[in-house]
């Protein structure tokens, strides 16, 4: 995968930079290159590159329309009635095994755990102004919760520090739920977040409001305080090439 | 297989084949661009996963081997489209139609349209390392070819798409039409 000048950037070949960004090397093979990323800026450039190729991909066929019958809701065959009596039967026993069996639920319970997709900027690492999106496009209330999790600490670290955070949650397709679901625990905690922290800003994607919008024949109401941008993807990489952090939830 | 394996294994097969409906569809339609037809490879897809369910030794595997499936719908298509023209001049997307540039051209239109001119091989591999994340021996197994071949393909698909978005001007991509509005 490797050209063999081993002593600038140039010996990395697309291909090995393409496997980098697709988790295909091994851990030492991560360490070099990262290493390598540190000290050379071409490279830190041409991986950039490649992860926002990436992002674009990623994000462009995330708010494609899914015909209703492929969504999830929908089972394949339905079931008699005979049947649902068995499988409940099956069901309420094998539950109450499993219930006595199992005593805790594994839950990831942090952002690196839940993120699909990082990008750092290397030029911000040493920055007092450190500009960071949360991109969030799940209505999971416990992924939701992990976002404000670490959305708190981090707006109450940077205010105790004389470092500056500029926070954005960005916020699309199910991700909406954080802005729209009133009276929920999550949405309170936002607003407040929001009431105590200036530097925090809460996007919602107008396409996907508008496709919502569409479908459900209403008008959404929206938490006070939330920006409209025309599309979450441009949003996402506007930020990206001004030298935002990003990381998608 | 003992009768509980049984039962338990054909309640995952169908949950996971439920859920994986919505995720096989934005596949199939990055791969055609065009929803009637990725809506009829999903349906075959189905059908004929259905039907083999037996040929699956691991639910583990589940998700390739589904994917294994819609890439043989999706071969089984071309084939059939090849009889009557020639794939190299069907073109998905980029008809030009008067709907279609009346439509607004956001950051979505311009990759999904230079996704949809990339030769369909690399379009495939593309599609299922960045939407599925698959790993690149799993893309091997389910396009049946080297690992190699898909290292390759993937990076000429990247190459293309980095000519062709990546070089666009600044105005044209991101501040066409942007602005931010407050609701209060």
């Amino acid at each position: 995968m490797r050209n063999k000048n081993r002593h600038s950037g140039a010996k990395y070949s697309d291909e090995h930079l393409n496997a980098f960004i697709d988790n295909q090397l091994d851990t030492a093979e991560k360490v070099e290159l990262l290493d390598a990323i540190r000290h050379d800026a071409e490279l830190s450039q041409r991986v950039c590159k490649l992860q926002k190729l990436h992002n674009l991909v990623q994000l462009s066929y995330q708010s494609i329309d899914v015909p209703e019958h492929h969504k999830e809701q929908n089972s394949l065959n339905k079931p008699s009635k005979s049947k649902w009596f068995a499988a409940a039967s099956f069901l309420i026993a094998m539950g109450s095994i499993l219930g006595w069996l199992s005593h805790q639920t594994i839950n990831p319970d942090n952002l690196i755990d839940i993120a699909e997709v990082t990008h750092n900027n290397p030029s911000m690492n040493n920055s007092e102004h450190w500009k960071l999106m949360l991109h969030v496009s799940t209505a999971k209330p416990h992924r939701l919760n992990i976002v404000l999790n670490e959305a708190e600490a981090l707006l109450e670290e940077y205010a105790n520090s004389s470092r500056y955070l500029e926070l954005e949650i960005l916020t699309n397709s199910e991700g909406l739920a954080l802005v729209t679901n009133n009276g929920k625990n999550y949405t309170q905690r936002l607003q407040k977040l929001q009431q105590k922290y200036a530097n925090l800003a809460v996007m919602v994607c107008g396409e996907t409001l508008e496709r919502i919008q569409h479908k459900q024949k209403k008008k959404l109401t929206l938490l006070p305080n939330i920006n409209i941008v025309p599309s979450a993807i441009n949003q996402a990489v506007k930020r990206q090439r001004s030298g935002w952090s990003y990381i998608r939830i | 297989m003992n009768p509980l394996e049984f039962i338990c294994r054909s309640a995952t097969f169908k949950k996971r084949l439920t859920e994986m409906r919505p995720r096989l569809y934005i596949v199939a339609f990055s791969w055609c661009h065009a929803a009637d037809i990725a809506d009829d490879l999903v349906q075959d897809t189905l059908i004929k996963a259905m039907r083999n369910a037996n040929s699956l030794r691991d639910i583990k595997k589940m998700n390739s081997w589904l994917f294994t499936i819609l890439s043989n719908c999706w071969r089984d298509y071309l084939r059939q489209l090849k009889q009557t023209e020639d794939i190299d001049d069907c073109i998905f997307t980029n008809d030009d139609t008067p709907e279609h540039t009346q439509e607004r051209q956001n950051i979505t239109d311009i990759v999904q349209k230079a996704v949809a001119t990339l030769p369909q091989g690399q379009r495939q591999v593309l599609s299922l390392v960045d939407l599925e994340g698959f790993s690149y021996a799993e893309v091997a197994e389910i396009m049946g070819i080297p690992s190699g071949t898909v290292m390759s393909r993937l990076n000429r698909a990247r190459k293309a798409l980095s000519e062709q978005l990546l070089e666009l001007k600044e105005e044209n991509v991101l501040t066409n039409g942007t602005y931010i509005r407050v609701v209060k």
